[in-house]
């Protein structure tokens, strides 16, 4: 509909997508870590253009760590829905998966993310390497990609 | 120490730090543990990694004679106790990264056993594998005190079958003689 611009939009989400980082709570902050890893010059992902975005209204991919606590729930429902259209949720760590070692049936926990939000691409590991986690969101970016074709 | 650090900091003005990671293979840590797999072909189905799994990622189903032991490693927290607890080496955690995937029940390994059947009542009980495995272990150990015929009987046998009361005296003399051997 919008054509040229919106083509343009397409581009620049798939040579840049940013992402926002979201700790949901129930977790040892492990998996936190290696995100923050993943971002560090080391790993670099800034030559792939993905950024952390400071608020989740800027951000195309939402990268969840750890189990939702009832705690949270809200809050991440709430980030969820800032982050605009098209978006895609990575989990990250087996805590966000299945709950690992917390179990599911834990009296602060709500359930896993995927029971709350759709989530596109899950990242096993305890914690997850950050080679993983950069070719989880590089899948997030196909899934991306895909969408606005769609559209 | 300080001279690893120093020469780890040296580095950096020779060579760029960052890895080109697609390009080449991430660098694995000593006794790194990836997630575990399963070697169809020396494990036992003993399921003793089962027992040991403390967030219950592995789990044994057994269904019209087979006995299915299944590593899901989306639920799994790499302690590699299940390493420990095999007693052939058969789940090994892996030198690799988990790939991501869109599906969670892809992080999946998976191993099937086909069961004995209790020569009484009929019933599955154990894998084929781990009879034949026990057979040999105390082959090993009692040479020719025990026949294998006798041993085959007895561990063919369910245990509910093992404790009624018109069994007990025949498996009673073997575990006897089993006995006396070891304390010799």
């Amino acid at each position: 509909m919008c054509g040229l611009l919106c083509k343009l939009a397409a581009w620049a989400r798939k040579k840049s997508p940013w992402i926002f980082h979201l700790p949901a709570g129930g977790l040892c902050n492990g998996c936190d870590i290696e995100i923050v890893a993943a971002l560090t010059p080391r790993y670099d992902v800034e030559r792939f253009g993905i950024l952390l975005a400071p608020s989740p209204k800027h951000a195309d991919i939402l990268v969840v760590a750890g189990q939702v606590t009832k705690h949270t729930k809200e809050r991440l429902l709430r980030v969820y829905q800032q982050v605009p259209e098209p978006k895609a949720v990575v989990a990250v760590g087996s805590c966000a998966i299945s709950g690992n070692v917390f179990g599911t049936e834990n009296y602060p926990l709500a359930g896993t993310v995927d029971q709350f939000i759709p989530v596109d691409v899950y990242v096993p590991g305890c914690p997850p390497k950050p080679e993983a986690i950069i070719l989880g969101i590089v899948e997030a970016i196909k899934k991306l990609e895909g969408e606005t074709r769609k559209s | 120490m300080k001279v690893n650090i120093l020469k780890e900091a040296a580095k950096y003005f020779v060579k760029p730090a960052t890895v080109p990671f697609p390009a080449v293979q991430p660098h694995f840590p000593k006794k790194f543990r990836g997630p575990p797999r399963y070697d169809p072909e020396t494990c036992i189905g003993c399921g003793a990694c089962a027992h040991v799994c403390p967030s219950d990622a592995i789990t044994v189903t057994t269904k019209d004679g087979k006995k299915i032991l299944e590593v899901w490693f989306g639920k799994c927290t790499f302690c590699a106790r299940c390493e420990e607890a095999c007693p052939v080496d058969s789940i090994k955690l892996m030198e690799i990264y988990s790939t991501p995937s869109p599906n969670k029940f892809d992080f999946v390994s998976r191993v099937e056993h086909d069961m004995v059947k209790c020569r009484i009542c009929g019933k599955y009980f154990a894998t084929v594998k781990h009879v034949e495995w026990i057979i040999k272990n105390v082959r090993e150990k009692m040479g020719e005190t025990v026949s294998i015929s006798e041993l085959k009987n007895y561990l063919m046998t369910c245990p509910e079958c093992r404790h009624k009361v018109e069994n007990v005296p025949s498996f009673r003399k073997l575990l006897m003689r089993v006995l006396v051997k070891e304390v010799k």
